[in-house]
């Protein structure tokens, strides 16, 4: 299958984009105060949550779409299916970030790489659940079934996503807060360079996304392509 | 610059760039593998 142009437009994009971030974050955010250089670690941290977040909203919202469709749909919904699964594989990626890189910040702030508070288990749950999900889908039994049953854990899974969101409001927990009473904890120059680095990581997840996507339909033609093989065989 | 930034910075760029270079090779493999079998 030939990629088509708006793809490599939309790779392009998201490289220039990133690059600009990354400009931003080393040349333009100031230094904090308190915590120094090690906080630039927190812009591309916060996107990479936040956008990995939205990759499992997609698996979500897909898992439904396949399972009301499935049924009904004459292509059985498949492309629901083929959304889901690749936007838990990438939201995956930018979940593993986050925890990677927020380990890298914790050590030299808190004196620790990890420490099981409430945001940080949460995070742990949410990956290995989301680890899980990507071990199913490489399961060989029964595709339909499979298809169905990870839509079902799709669906469960996406609990997470609210929990670790209010995770930090909720209980007692040492992560820091962005929004402090309302307002943005953060200077003018701190929230352009962090909204740079959403919308690179924005370009990045629908790139990698489509990316993904065009493998899993090409997987599709080729398991086409044996069936009709063993026919004639 | 704090070793620990430039590392977790090395993480934002490889990660997106081994995620897109894995899925680019999966994908040139079944294409050949099809390409393959339509000449045969």
């Amino acid at each position: 299958m030939k990629r088509r142009w708006g793809d490599r437009v939309l790779e392009i994009g998201a490289v220039l984009a990133f690059v600009a971030a990354l400009g931003m974050v080393f040349f333009y955010a100031p230094r904090e105060a308190t915590m120094g250089d090690i906080q630039r670690i927190f812009y591309f941290h916060v996107a990479s949550a936040w956008i990995g977040f939205f990759g499992f909203f997609v698996t979500f919202a897909a898992s439904i779409l396949y399972l009301a469709t499935s049924s009904t749909h004459i292509t059985g919904g498949r492309h629901w299916d083929i959304l889901a699964l690749s936007s838990a594989e990438v939201g995956l990626g930018f979940i593993s970030m986050t925890v990677a890189t927020g380990s890298l910040w914790a050590k030299p702030v808190w004196g620790t790489y990890w420490t099981w508070e409430p945001r940080l288990t949460i995070s742990a749950v949410q990956w290995l659940l989301y680890v899980a999900y990507v071990m199913l889908r490489g399961s060989t039994a029964n595709e339909a079934r499979v298809a169905r049953f990870a839509a079902v854990y799709g669906i469960l899974a996406f609990v997470t996503v609210p929990l670790s969101w209010f995770a930090i409001r909720w209980w007692r927990t040492i992560h820091p807060q962005i929004l402090v009473g309302g307002e943005m904890a953060l200077t003018s120059r701190m929230l352009q360079t962090l909204f740079a680095s959403l919308v690179a990581f924005t370009l990045v997840y629908v790139a990698l996304l489509r990316q993904r996507m065009a493998l899993e339909w090409t997987r599709d033609r080729w398991m086409a392509t044996l069936e009709t093989l063993k026919g004639e065989g | 610059m704090p070793p620990n930034l430039l590392i977790a910075y090395a993480v934002f760029c490889g990660v997106p760039l081994g995620m897109a270079i894995v899925f680019a090779i999966r994908r040139r493999a079944i294409e050949r593998h099809l390409r393959q079998h339509r000449k045969a």
